[in-house]
């Protein structure tokens, strides 16, 4: 059933983005949200299950591709995914009736809601990663085979293209080619799929959770009430709380292509001793205590004041502080052979297999 | 030379002081060093997880490089209980120090390609395991001119520093050399069969828990002895038997039963005389017997020959039809008396263990006729069988009482239960049996049994008149030895069914 979503909504879901990929500068998320409020003010939003869909509804996913330019150096004008759904329908020839968020984290968990507002396309509560990858070829739907292209691009400055590749991989590579000459980012649309296929390999309620952390996160109640409720909500596991007593940066080699710079945050647990490494590319991909696995890519990592429980981003953490380090799963089908294979450690240049890989 | 302790054992402060990581630089160093048995050269953080305890694992530079690539490889190896860990040249932070030394393990950081220093360590290693060898082979070598098997053992326990090493057959110590240990000990054992399918004995080291003995060279060299430890058992063994032949023969030769000891002799004298029997020295024999014919005679033949010479006893021990016999010659009936004890103290223990009984013969001022003190011994010995395994009984306590071993018990029981149903019957029975039985015993005296039985002379009279009434002939002189015979068959049972039977439980071949 099809939920219109209130202001609050939107502020919760701006708080569950960033808790979500804690690892990214949540700036660009604040400035989507100021216009989607603004937005809303004149014009409902809906939030709609991908079960209410026609099964044969083109759906397409909606998301920005940066490559080294921030969103809010250079904020669009408005016009660019209302540009890549135009270009995607006359490319094949059909409405789409539905749009969904290529990542459900951080500014694309935001973006569908803008995109929803200005073209009154219903917005989906499913998305491809259950979470934020680096990679557009890291998806559920990657893993179910559902083709990634035509991929519809707009740039900073309005430049567009259609890059139509059947490796997902190879996608990938001209995609990120292109962003560079566009300008630092692009708007995209890709994956466009019907709505049974989005159904069968997406993954589902990923935007009403994103709310739920919100409201967890923005209720005026104890910093461990809030732990249980998460711990309930997303089988999460607090593994250390701990101070931080080094940052490194270029901490790792990196050939892959990867959207940003590895580093590693190292913290010791004053109660323990415990030792506890955090390496970061794009999000936290490794959390190792005393060397050994507590978790890793795909497992999700947040890391949050342990004062006030609120979401610590990466790029404000100093040495001395003391941050809590919770970790919970992804998606289900990111633990399959096919999903680890796409990302787990060697995905982003650690060569380390995955803890679940040799139970499997 | 020292010969253990030169057994090189290498560690990390003396690779790292003149050895192949002194190239290296200590990162972390674990304040003791650690033994170092093996080195790995990983290109995969995995492959740790499968590296043997003692081994150095050195990172190999295709596994790229970082503190998380560190702090993983540490924690694999504190988990494989690793010497040290060797990585690139690189900086590392504080943080991947700090893991080293939270989880005890040396870091060491190398500036030439970690490799080199991978293949420097293992010809070292290999170098020192040579070494280990060629000591190995000085020893076999050393060990194989050993013809005793004292001699065998004392030459193992040397190289051991004179740690205790022993032959044990079935947890019962045979042989042995060197210190026996009082505190806490690693005690290494080797199989060692004798012969095929043999009975199961060891050979056993117990080694001082101090770390000084490498552990897996304390085995070897009980492996390269083993044979020699056999061929010296083997060899004791064949020397025993042909020194028992005469004592065997003595057994084997033609007795008409009926006829005298002195018959035997007279007939056998030239013979006897030949094997070595001088008719003017004095003899004590000694028989050991089991309660069944045993399934490994031959080897228990060898296994008790070593518990012989245990008990100082230099006189050979012939396995012989029924059980096995030696004769020992003892001038003075004093020296009797010790070599009973000696057999008690030093044998009797072992004998329970592996359900063997003995009897020894009486000792006379006249040289004995050889055959009767046998006979003696034999005799001693199958009487000792009703006290349980372990038992060493001597004729001379014994005498004619020694009759009432060859009763069979169960017909007694028979008869008992035929001739006389109504004691049989009887709810008192046992009070009764005990009372005629201790009467009889007696000679009749009712004041004496009584006093016996700590019974008043009424109830025991009583109990005489009951017995006579449930038809036991008591007043028929001519049937008073049957009626004895019986009741003191029936008062053993009584006796047997109230003892615990714990008495019996420690034999080895009770199931």
């Amino acid at each position: 059933m099809s939920t219109q979503l209130t202001a609050d909504d939107v502020r919760h879901l701006r708080t569950g983005a960033h808790f979500l990929a804690c690892a990214i500068d949540p700036t660009a998320i604040h400035v989507y949200t100021d216009m989607i409020l603004q937005a809303m003010e004149h014009q409902s939003l809906e939030l709609a299950t991908v079960a209410e869909l026609a099964p044969d509804d083109l759906v397409v996913a909606v998301g920005m591709v940066t490559q080294g330019l921030f969103i809010a150096d250079m904020p669009p004008v408005g016009d660019e995914f209302l540009g890549c759904i135009n270009a995607m329908e006359a490319k094949l020839g059909r409405r789409v009736r539905a749009i969904y968020s290529l990542a459900a984290a951080n500014i694309n968990g935001m973006i569908p809601l803008m995109v929803g507002l200005q073209s009154s396309l219903p917005v989906i509560d499913s998305d491809p990663m259950g979470r934020v990858f680096p990679l557009i070829s890291q998806t559920t739907l990657n893993i179910g085979q559902v083709a990634i292209s035509p991929i519809a691009m707009m740039g900073v400055t309005g430049e567009r293209a259609i890059v139509e590749a059947t490796n997902p991989q190879r996608a990938e590579t001209l995609v990120r080619a292109l962003v560079t000459e566009l300008g630092g980012w692009a708007a995209t649309a890709m994956y466009p799929c019907t709505a049974a296929q989005l159904k069968e390999h997406g993954v589902h309620g990923s935007v009403s959770r994103m709310i739920r952390i919100g409201q967890i996160q923005d209720a005026e109640t104890s910093v461990e009430r809030k732990y249980l409720m998460l711990a309930e909500l997303l089988d999460a596991t607090r593994v250390a709380r701990a101070r931080v007593t080094h940052i490194e940066g270029l901490s790792r080699p990196t050939d892959l292509g990867l959207p940003a710079q590895p580093s590693s945050v190292t913290l010791e647990d004053e109660s323990t001793g415990q030792i506890i490494r955090l390496e970061i590319q794009n999000e936290i991909l490794l959390v190792l205590v005393d060397g050994a696995i507590a978790a890793a890519v795909p497992d999700m990592v947040t890391l949050l004041n342990s004062e006030h429980g609120t979401v610590v981003t990466l790029d404000d953490v100093r040495v001395g502080n003391v941050v809590d380090v919770l970790t919970y799963p992804a998606a289900a089908q990111w633990y399959s052979q096919a999903g680890l294979a796409l990302a787990e450690p060697k995905a982003f240049g650690i060569p380390l297999r995955h803890p679940r890989r040799s139970h499997a | 030379m020292h010969r253990s302790k030169s057994v090189p054992r290498l560690d990390v402060a003396g690779l790292l002081a003149h050895g192949s990581l002194r190239g290296t630089t200590p990162l972390y160093l674990t304040p003791s060093s650690a033994t170092v048995e093996n080195v790995v050269l990983v290109s995969q953080l995995e492959a740790i997880q499968r590296v043997r305890p003692n081994t150095v694992v050195v990172l190999s530079p295709a596994m790229g490089a970082g503190g998380w690539l560190v702090s993983a490889a540490l924690r694999h190896s504190w988990e494989r209980r690793a010497s040290a860990v060797v990585v690139a040249e690189s900086t590392y932070s504080n943080a991947v120090i700090g893991l080293a030394e939270r989880l005890g393990i040396t870091l060491l950081a190398s500036d030439d390609d970690p490799a080199g220093v991978a293949l420097a360590m293992a010809a070292e290693i290999g170098a020192a395991l040579s070494v280990v060898d060629a000591e190995l082979a000085r020893f076999a070598r050393a060990v194989a001119k050993d013809t005793s098997l004292g001699d065998v053992l004392k030459t193992i326990s040397n190289e051991l520093d004179g740690v205790g090493i022993s032959l044990e057959y079935d947890g019962v110590v045979l042989a042995s050399a060197g210190m026996a240990l009082r505190g806490e000990s690693e005690v290494i054992t080797v199989d060692m069969r004798r012969g095929n399918g043999g009975i199961r004995s060891t050979l056993t080291a117990r080694v001082p828990v101090s770390g000084v003995h490498n552990l897996q060279l304390v085995r070897s060299i009980l492996e390269v002895a083993s044979p020699s430890v056999k061929a010296a058992w083997l060899l004791g063994d064949f020397l025993e038997a042909s020194r028992a032949v005469p004592t065997a023969a003595l057994t084997e030769l033609d007795r008409h039963p009926g006829s005298s000891g002195s018959a035997f002799v007279d007939e056998h004298r030239h013979l006897l005389t030949q094997l070595g029997w001088r008719p003017e020295d004095k003899y004590v024999a000694l028989w050991i017997r089991s309660s069944a014919p045993h399934d490994a005679r031959q080897e228990l033949t060898a296994v008790l020959r070593l518990l012989w010479r245990k008990a100082a006893i230099r006189s050979p021990l012939a396995e012989v039809k029924g059980g096995w016999l030696a004769l020992i010659p003892v001038q003075h009936g004093d020296v009797v008396a010790q070599l009973e004890g000696r057999i008690r103290t030093r044998l009797a223990e072992t004998l329970a263990e592996l359900g063997l009984v003995a009897g020894l013969s009486t000792w006379n001022e006249d040289p004995p006729l050889l055959p009767s003190i046998v006979q003696e011994a034999r005799l001693a010995a199958e009487s000792a069988w009703s006290a349980g395994p372990g038992t060493v009984l001597a004729f001379a306590n014994l005498g004619v009482a020694a009759a009432t071993t060859f009763v069979d018990s169960d017909a007694v029981g028979l008869v008992a239960e035929l001739a006389l149903p109504r004691l049989m019957a009887c709810a008192d029975r046992d009070a009764i049996i005990s009372a005629v039985a201790a009467f009889l015993d007696h000679h009749g005296s009712v004041s004496l049994a009584a006093k016996t039985l700590d019974l008043h002379r009424n109830t025991l009279q009583t109990r005489l008149n009951r017995a006579r009434e449930l038809g036991v002939p008591l007043d028929s002189p001519a049937e008073l030895l049957s009626v004895h015979l019986i009741l003191n068959v029936l008062r053993g049972q009584a006796h047997r069914k109230e003892l615990p039977k714990t008495h019996l439980s420690n034999r080895k071949d009770s199931p």
